[in-house]
């Protein structure tokens, strides 16, 4: 599914001039392509009437998403409604805990250390025009951006948004009507609540327009079907967290749509010929930066227009230089809010007096040595008389790149700008991360291969010594033999992700053969049970999944992804526990699903763990403390891009046990 | 009869160790996580030797910051805090020598300590029974001592 959103907008509203959070009522153009905040996207809509606990689960995916505090607007908490996400209006920066929260309504007070007067540091002004309605689209893109990123790595391919939030904002009449009907399908889909009900809940100023529209509403009840379908993949922790076949399909027809025809139309309707020059620019400092993309505000240069609400933004990929992703407006004051957002950095011209002078008071006031910071520059080129603001979104902590980013600036100033910054700082970069990943990963594989060789031979000498008792003689011979054979597979390990980083695997020089899953996964619950009895954990493999379907595999890289999987239960199992191995199987798919009890798997680990050296912070406290972080990595890259298939895992409704699922398919595409 | 500690979360290790000491006829126990040698440490102690694997799970009950070889070390430091005359029997073993280890071991003034990579089980089981005493009397040995 792919369906282009409109503004990100908020239905709120002013009544004599106070806020109006009960306000229920949203538009959205679902087919305006380049309007809405990232273009074309997968839209994911929050505009749901969710229970507590969904309720509770979308505001921590979003905090999640943001890795700072965000206050549930009190329009989410009270509101039987509709679903509104983000638009904070006031935002609040404690001065003790340093804690910045963004709330539409509510006290001074602190959540964090209870300080009753945490400082006013933007009080967003609602006004019906485009500043509050970008400010608002802004706010909730960069939510998303944060909630795709999170998600990124389970399509590695993708170049697009996975998501936006679009919330409606009163547009052409037609529009909101349809699209008022369309939520009101996704609401009554995803809730069960009657559509009597929902209607009566509306604030049915349009209520008679509304029900006008009734009667070609069931054209729409696909499309709800298909959003709410969506929404609860997306949001749903049950079934979102399997990517379900709709959520990869809709990621697949999202990257179908031909790349190049898109950048053409945006860059020659939409960008000047400085934005060009921006847009490739920032990329490429995204790029050496370590950002996943950055976003760049462009003013008009001349003094005075600095309360010009309104300037060129551009979004660009840091994979891609030559394809900028948006084009939409945002005011000073709208970028001025996202940078009290933390999480922001900014560039800006020293001489854009009230704006910068704005944010240098905030960023000396607020940022710490943690938090990414803002670097004053001008960014006028000598032919183009407009200066500029970058923003850059930061996923992650940047603060010593962005440091010596910001020296390198300061020395440097001005047009050459970022090429010399990118060509000095990449080189030392890469050199730097090579070199400690290098090291990193000597010390790590050292660990990996001395243990098992010092058990080998350890066991030899003890039976060329006599000192293991008859009876014990042939478990450990066994022993040695699967312990080599655990050093040739970390070998062998090793070899193949040489191959996959280097893309030098050809998937078509691989033979797929259909395997009998029960032998396999006896055999390879074989080859680990000295591995499993070392950490006094047992395998059991389910009898009960004889009578399987044969899937095409290639069994010696399947062997690594299920063994990497089987390994990581192992590890993470408490002493005296048992590994459960078996499968379930559809008319297309047989899934092989791994559970052990031991240390619990986080929800919001499930989204990371896949990531090429990532290890949660639990897995450090385990009886494994050193991992190079590359074995489920490797196994994902084994299952979706060599059998094409799928991986995921959860916890489950049993506390402290974990499921691996790899679920591979019956035909090969 | 002399009592001797393992402390190790791999099981091979423990049990090699364990067969070269078997002839010692000494009392062998083992523990698997930080928090249980305190445990036994409290229960059974004191000890002839305790062999520590200073890379350990800190232990469902453990503190949460305590992890890695912070776990040995939190460990060694609350064992010789609450048991200082435990120092001279504690033999760490660890899989490999590192500046940061080896200054926090002399920190604590810990003199017995090997090497998974340097060290064999022959090696480590013999370290453990000097420190346990053994060699001090031939007799031990073959437990008549």
């Amino acid at each position: 599914m792919c369906i282009y959103a409109d503004e990100a907008t908020s239905a709120l509203t002013m009544e004599n001039g106070n806020l109006n959070t009960d306000t229920t009522e949203f538009s959205c153009k679902a087919d305006s392509k380049f309007a809405g905040a990232f273009g074309p996207v997968d839209v994911v809509p929050l505009l749901v009437q969710p229970d507590d606990d969904l309720r509770l689960q979308i505001y921590k995916r979003l905090q999640m998403g943001f890795g700072a505090e965000l206050t549930m607007p009190t329009a989410i908490l009270q509101n039987d409604g509709l679903f509104i996400v983000g638009t904070p209006l006031r935002i609040f920066f404690c001065p003790y805990c340093k804690l910045i929260r963004s709330t539409i309504r509510g006290d001074e007070r602190c959540k964090q250390c209870d300080y009753k007067h945490a400082k006013l540091v933007y009080n967003g002004k609602l006004t019906s025009g485009t500043p509050y309605r970008c400010w608002a689209g802004l706010w909730d893109s960069c939510a998303l951006i944060r909630l795709k990123l999170s998600r990124r790595a389970n399509f590695p391919n993708s170049t697009k948004p996975i998501a936006a939030i679009y919330c409606g904002q009163n547009r052409a009449e037609g529009d909101k009507l349809d699209i008022l009907e369309s939520h009101l399908r996704e609401v009554q889909e995803v809730t069960g609540i009657p559509r009597e009900s929902l209607i009566s809940s509306y604030n049915r100023k349009d209520e008679k327009a509304f029900l006008a529209i009734q009667s070609d509403a069931l054209a729409l009840e696909s499309h709800a079907k298909e959003i709410s379908d969506v929404v609860s993949h997306f949001f749903n922790d049950e079934l979102g967290m399997k990517y379900s076949d709709a959520f990869i399909e809709a990621e697949r027809e999202i990257d179908s749509v031909p790349a190049q025809d898109e950048v053409a139309q945006i860059q020659e309707g939409d960008l000047s010929p400085l934005e060009q020059r921006i847009s490739t620019a920032l990329s490429a400092v995204c790029r050496v930066l370590d950002f996943d993309f950055g976003l760049v505000f462009t003013f008009p240069a001349a003094p005075g227009q600095d309360e010009d609400p309104k300037s060129a933004m551009i979004a660009v990929s840091a994979s891609d230089s030559a394809k900028p992703l948006i084009g939409t407006t945002c005011s000073h004051q709208d970028a001025l809010a996202l940078l009290h957002m933390g999480n922001v950095v900014s560039l800006a011209n020293p001489t854009d007096n009230n704006l910068v002078t704005k944010i240098r008071e905030y960023s000396a006031n607020t940022f710490t040595d943690e938090t990414p910071c803002i670097v004053p520059c001008d960014l006028a080129a000598p032919d183009v008389p407009s200066k500029g603001l970058l923003i850059f979104v930061a996923c992650g902590n940047n603060s010593a790149r962005l440091s010596e980013f910001r020296a390198s600036y300061i020395k440097d100033g001005l047009a050459p700008i970022i090429q010399t910054i990118v060509s000095s700082i990449e080189v030392a970069e890469l050199f730097r991360d090579l070199k400690s990943a290098q090291l990193k990963f000597v010390t790590v594989a050292r660990h990996q291969m001395i243990t098992p060789l010092w058990i080998i031979e350890g066991a030899v000498k003890n039976l060329h010594g006599g000192y293991i008792p008859l009876d014990k003689r042939d478990v450990w011979f066994r022993a040695v033999v699967s312990t080599a054979r655990m050093c040739k597979r970390i070998l062998n390990s090793w070899h193949l992700l040489e191959q996959i980083s280097l893309k030098s695997l050809s998937i078509g020089k691989l033979e797929f053969m259909p395997i009998r899953i029960y032998s396999f996964l006896v055999s390879l619950a074989r080859d680990y049970y000295f591995r499993a009895h070392n950490f006094d954990v047992q395998i059991h493999v389910s009898e009960d999944i004889k009578q399987l379907p044969e899937p095409p595999c290639h069994e010696a890289t399947l062997q690594h992804a299920v063994g990497n999987v089987l390994d990581n239960a192992i590890k993470y199992s408490d002493a005296d526990t048992q590994v459960d191995v078996t499968c379930t199987n559809d008319e297309q798919w047989i899934t092989i699903i791994v559970e052990n009890q031991g240390i619990p798997l986080k929800m919001e680990d499930t989204l990371t763990i896949f990531n090429y050296g990532t290890r949660t912070p639990e897995a450090e406290r385990s009886r494994a403390p050193d991992g190079t972080g590359v074995g489920l990595w490797l196994a994902k890259k084994i299952i979706m891009e060599l059998h094409q298939g799928k991986i995921w895992a959860e916890p489950t409704d049993k506390r402290g046990f974990t499921r691996f699922y790899i679920s591979l398919p019956l035909v090969r595409n | 009869m002399k009592k001797i500690l393992i402390a190790d979360d791999e099981r091979a290790f423990r049990e090699l160790i364990s067969a070269r000491l078997q002839a010692t006829r000494c009392k062998i126990l083992e523990a698997t996580t930080g928090t249980g040698v305190l445990l036994i440490i409290e229960k059974e102690g004191p000890f002839d030797a305790i062999l520590l694997d200073i890379m350990m799970s800190p232990g469902p009950q453990s503190q949460p910051h305590v992890k890695g070889f912070d776990c040995g070390l939190f460990v060694l430091r609350t064992l010789l805090q609450s048991h200082p005359e435990t120092l001279p029997t504690i033999l760490v073993v660890t899989v490999r020598d590192d500046d940061k280890l080896t200054a926090a071991l002399h920190d604590m003034h810990i003199q017995n300590w090997c090497t998974k990579s340097t060290d064999d089980v022959e090696q480590i089981a013999a370290k453990l029974m000097k420190i346990a005493g053994f060699f001090e009397n031939q007799g031990d040995l073959t437990g008549e001592g």
